[in-house]
């Protein structure tokens, strides 16, 4: 196995052009190596790039760990950090990690899709910004090309008044989430919601959304019929973590319960 | 009364090593020239090995040795011989071992795998229980009618079968005022040890030296010596540091197989599992099991008669599992008072992993079926459940199940203690519940030996066979020595891990290291104490009788102004007759049952010092999503007196956590074909820390004659019996009817509050 430690952006860029496998905090790809499903010959270790482990503002680089995002990130993306893994783990992975993998069950990635974030891509001959819907397109699929690194994570200037993360797993940490949610809403009563785990990639639940977002101060029944439109449009499979039918009931009821907190 | 308060803090000796990162494993070991070991799997449940041929596996280069069935000894073994150490013809389950390679580095060692040929011809697969017993189901084992088994009765895909009978359960049924039925399904768990298993192997001519993290290294040594025709002196097991077991490293597993390549390659051999293959490979997985109960009772809550029936997933093969229906039935009758019982427990075979025991095997499913059963019962009659239990539990005197009569026992007062120590009446939340339920477990006497001598310093070292896999022998064998002699636990040391060195023990297997070999190293420590006592006599001009051994002294008995120190004593022994201690003694003999007939009841039926609890449990259910929180817990043991309270205190908690993870989160899931689907930490969920509810934890210390020391009882697995039933009986407080599937995760309890879970 052939392994490059680059200290600078142009080097790590030449060693993915070259068909290095990008290796950050390595608590996803090392789980791909153990259980068989990945055997990269040719690695980049990216810690010691500087330019990716910055972070100005509204804009995350992609090497910025869990734990700076626990430390000191917008309210639900340190609420969803701080259930990412283990203290080891929030040490080791990374934002721009998260992003890679594109697991459907990625637990920063509702955040990003309620916020309309877009990613930062990077080749030795072009830069491009990806809004967060044209970037994920499937099961662990990205529209990344091969020669593209991710670089940052672009937030918008100004978030939503109200944040909030929560997820449905089986315990307390290192738990991967049966739903993962985020729902935001802002003083004009814009709200956004946005899931995991219950689709191909992280989806947004438009309907929801829509009917929330004109409600100024939602009854009771509104925020039912919001958790229904929640679990109507989320498209969850059965597997050997869950079925469809229970994740479409937890997503809806996370969802309201997390807009009752945004309302509070 | 404890011989060691919890005001005076006993440090092991093995933690400073094992929190600091110090310690060494199997894993850590090297030597020169050593090999890496791996093994070719079946990778497929049930099939004909049509070709095998690893001739070209031979030629990778870096690989010193290629191993099939051909190259070792035909010999069958396991509690019923149904196994060998290489599969040959017939695969019966994914994890079976098909080949064995030892190669330079691991890279050369998976080439060499990846080069073996073999092709299958796919059997049908036997996963259902019902299916397996039923008339013409294809048979696991072709050839079962011909393998060894004593005392076993057995039939086909029955592997082992045991039935008890007492009284009339016909005409019990009849006296009944109310007769309930409940059927309770529970999925296979793993002992999940943080350590995966390691084992190295180093020939010296025609004598081997195993280093092996097994809990049982004397079982580990005979294995090989069955499989390799080795006898047992040239055979030496020798155990570093281990990173828990929980059962799943009691028995004989991959010792020979890294033998026989170390023989092979002439080489040291190293063998280290990845997690994945300490989930599929070893027979030691916690058994699934179909538990059905019927109970008689009057109104007023007497019980009237029980008939149970069991059926357990033994998997392909019988490592130690011949025994469990007999632990079934006794289970799934539970400490009650009945007259009229019948049980039938049937161990299947299948294609699945093979069952093996792992912490108190077969208790926590088939109580948590019980107990909730019990509150069923309780329910029909108008009863409180702890009252119910209270009226129909055992008691010092009465008769159990067995028809045995029980000397003097905690379990009233163990019910009374866990419901006060969880405030059973507070003020709830409507979301919150409490849950109690009891349990039991047996104890196990057995042959062990051990050695302790008195240095010219004063100072001790305990040689023992018993095994320390995190069950505290390390500080409760130089407490029970120290309290003999008068000295301090600290003086001693313990050399507890080479069966060359050590007389024999069972291991840390079937909670026994203080019943029988506390038992030995008591007698050895008297033999010194005798003969301290004389050296004393002679120096203090007094007689041994009135010799007085404590605080690092001997003193004359009414004179302690007339003191030899015990250092000083050591020194003149150390110039004469040395301070050499054996002992070994009779083990308690096993109680008889009367009144029961049993059919391959495995010479149990009596239980010998059985160990009783009741846990309560308060939990929060979210209602909308099913996700159950436990906020806390109360445990009650009667384990006899307690000789070290923080390490028995330590094994309740970690009891506890364990039956909270079976409660909520830890099940195997299988596919069609028998393969598991969660065979790894991201899907298979232990409980952690953060999980970890406060544990209140009480001894009745019933003080019980002709077991353990001290009229101590073992406590290593009743602890893991009763939490999932007592936290079944919480949830089923708040959904109305109980989650009749183990574990009773979110999603499963959801389904039985909207009705229609899948049972």
């Amino acid at each position: 196995m052939e392994v490059h430690h680059p200290t600078s952006l142009p080097d790590a860029l030449r060693a993915v052009a070259a068909g290095a496998t990008p290796l950050a905090g390595g608590t996803d790809l090392m789980v791909e190596i153990n259980f068989g499903h990945a055997l990269p010959d040719h690695v980049v270790g990216l810690r010691r790039v500087e330019e990716l482990n910055s972070w100005e503002d509204s804009r995350i680089g992609a090497g910025v760990t869990w734990r700076r995002i626990d430390e000191k990130g917008p309210t639900a993306l340190a609420e969803a950090a701080r259930t990412v893994g283990s203290p080891q783990i929030r040490n080791a992975g990374t934002i721009g990690g998260n992003v890679a993998t594109a697991s459907p069950a990625g637990d920063g990635l509702p955040f990003l899709a309620a916020v309309d974030a877009s990613i930062e891509l990077v080749s030795p001959t072009s830069t491009r910004h990806l809004l967060w819907s044209d970037f994920f397109v499937g099961v662990k699929q990205t529209a990344k090309a091969p020669d593209e690194l991710i670089v940052a994570i672009q937030l918008p200037e100004r978030l939503p008044s109200r944040q909030a993360f929560g997820k449905v797993g089986s315990r307390n940490a290192m738990v991967i989430a049966t739903v993962g949610c985020v729902v935001t809403r802002d003083d004009d009563g814009k709200t956004t919601v946005a899931l995991g785990s219950v689709a191909p990639t992280p989806i947004r639940a438009f309907r929801a959304e829509e009917m929330i977002s004109a409600e100024t101060s939602p009854s009771e029944s509104a925020l039912f019929e919001f958790q229904r439109l929640v679990s109507e449009d989320v498209r969850p499979i059965t597997d050997h973590r869950s079925t469809e039918e229970y994740r479409r009931h937890a997503a809806g009821v996370l969802a309201r319960r997390l807009l009752e907190r945004c309302l509070r | 009364m404890p011989l060691l308060t919890e005001s005076k803090v006993f440090i092991r000796p093995d933690g400073p090593d094992k929190v600091t990162g110090s310690g060494r494993y199997v894993a850590d070991i090297t030597l020169t020239g050593m090999l890496t070991a791996k093994f070719l799997y079946a990778g497929i449940s049930h099939a004909e090995i049509i070709r095998l041929d690893v001739s070209a596996a031979r030629r990778v280069p870096g690989v010193l040795a290629v191993l099939t069935h051909e190259d070792v000894p035909e010999r069958r073994f396991g509690s019923i011989a149904d196994r060998t150490l290489f599969a040959k013809d017939v695969v019966r389950f994914e994890g079976e071992v098909v080949a064995a390679v030892a190669a330079i580095d691991a890279e050369a060692a998976q080439k060499a795998l990846d080069a073996v040929v073999v092709e299958y011809k796919p059997l049908q697969v036997v996963t259902d229980l019902e299916e397996a017993i039923a008339d013409g189901a294809p048979l696991v084992h072709e050839g079962w009618a011909d393998y060894e088994a004593a005392n076993v009765e057995r039939n086909g895909n029955v592997a082992s079968f045991t039935s008890m009978t007492r009284g009339d359960v016909e005409k019990g049924m009849a006296q009944a005022d109310h007769v309930v039925f409940g059927r309770y399904v529970a999925d296979a768990t793993h002992a999940a040890p943080i350590e995966p298993r390691g084992v190295l192997a180093q020939w010296e001519g025609d004598r081997v030296t195993i280093w092996s993290s097994t809990q049982v290294p004397f079982q580990a040594r005979d294995g090989v010596c069955e499989t390799l025709d080795l006898p047992t002196n040239r055979v030496r097991i020798i155990v570093p540091h281990m990173g828990g077991g929980f059962g799943g490293k009691c028995g004989f597993h991959y010792e020979a197989h890294v033998a026989a390549l170390a023989r092979v390659a002439r080489r040291p051999v190293r063998l280290v599992f990845s997690r994945r293959e300490e989930f599929i490979a070893p027979d030691r997985r916690r058994e699934g099991m179909i538990i059905e109960i019927t109970t008689g009772l009057k109104s007023d809550g007497t019980l009237t008669a029980r008939r149970v029936r069991v059926l357990l997933d033994n998997g392909a093969y019988s490592a130690d599992s011949s025994f469990f229906p007999h632990m079934a039935a006794m289970h799934t009758l539970g400490p009650y008072k009945i007259d009229n019982i019948h049980a039938e427990a049937f161990s299947i075979y299948t294609n699945h992993q093979p069952s093996g025991s792992v912490r108190a095997p077969t208790a926590p499913q088939t109580c948590w079926a019980l107990e909730s059963h019990t509150d069923e019962l309780a329910a029909v009659v108008g009863m409180d459940p702890v009252a119910f239990r209270q009226q129909n539990c055992i008691d010092t005197g009465e008769t159990g199940v067995a028809g045995q009569v029980y000397d003097e026992i905690g379990l009233q007062e163990c019910i009374r203690e866990a419901v006060s120590g969880i405030d059973y009446g507070q003020d709830l939340e409507d979301d919150e519940a409490i849950g109690v339920a009891v349990g039991w477990w047996p104890s196990f006497p057995g042959a062990s030996g051990a050695f302790v001598k008195i240095d010219r310093d004063g100072k001790g070292v305990i040689t023992t066979g018993a095994q320390e896999c995190g069950t505290g022998s390390v500080m409760t064998l130089p407490i029970l020595a120290a309290a003999e002699l008068g000295m301090e636990p600290e003086d001693f040391e313990l050399v507890y891990q080479d069966t060359s060195v050590a007389p024999y023990d069972e291991g840390a297997t079937g909670s026994q290291t203080i019943l029988n070999n506390g038992r030995a190293t008591v007698e050895a420590a008297r033999q010194i104490a005798v003969q301290l006592k004389n050296l004393a006599a002679k120096k203090l001009e007094a007689s041994p009788d009135d010799i007085v051994l404590a605080d690092g002294r001997a003193h004359v008995a009414g004179s302690p102004e007339s003191a030899v120190s015990i250092v000083e004593l050591a020194g003149v022994a150390a110039g004469g007759e040395l301070l050499l201690g054996k002992g070994s003694g009779t083990p308690p003999e096993y109680p008889s049952a009367v009144g029961v007939a049993c059919v391959g009841d495995q010479g149990l039926s009596g239980w010998a010092g059985p160990q009783f609890s009741c846990h309560a449990v308060k939990i929060r259910l979210d209602r909308e999503t099913g996700v159950v929180r436990v906020l806390d817990v109360s445990a009650a043991h009667d384990s006899g007196v307690i000789i070290n309270p923080i390490g028995a205190s330590g094994q309740v908690e970690g009891g506890v956590m364990m039956g909270i993870g079976q409660a909520l989160t830890e099940g195997t899931v299988y596919d069609e074909d028998g393969a598991q689907k969660n065979p790894a930490f991201l899907d298979y969920k232990l409980q952690t820390m953060a999980d970890a509810p406060p544990i209140r934890v009480h001894f009745a210390e019933v003080h019980t004659p002709n077991m353990g020391p001290h009229g101590s009882k073992p406590i290593a697995e009743a602890p893991n019996v009763a939490t999932a039933a007592a936290i079944s009986n919480a949830i089923t407080k708040l959904t109305g009817q109980p989650v009749p599937r183990l574990p009773m995760t979110a999603q499963r309890v959801w389904e039985t509050m909207r009705g229609g879970g899948d049972g």
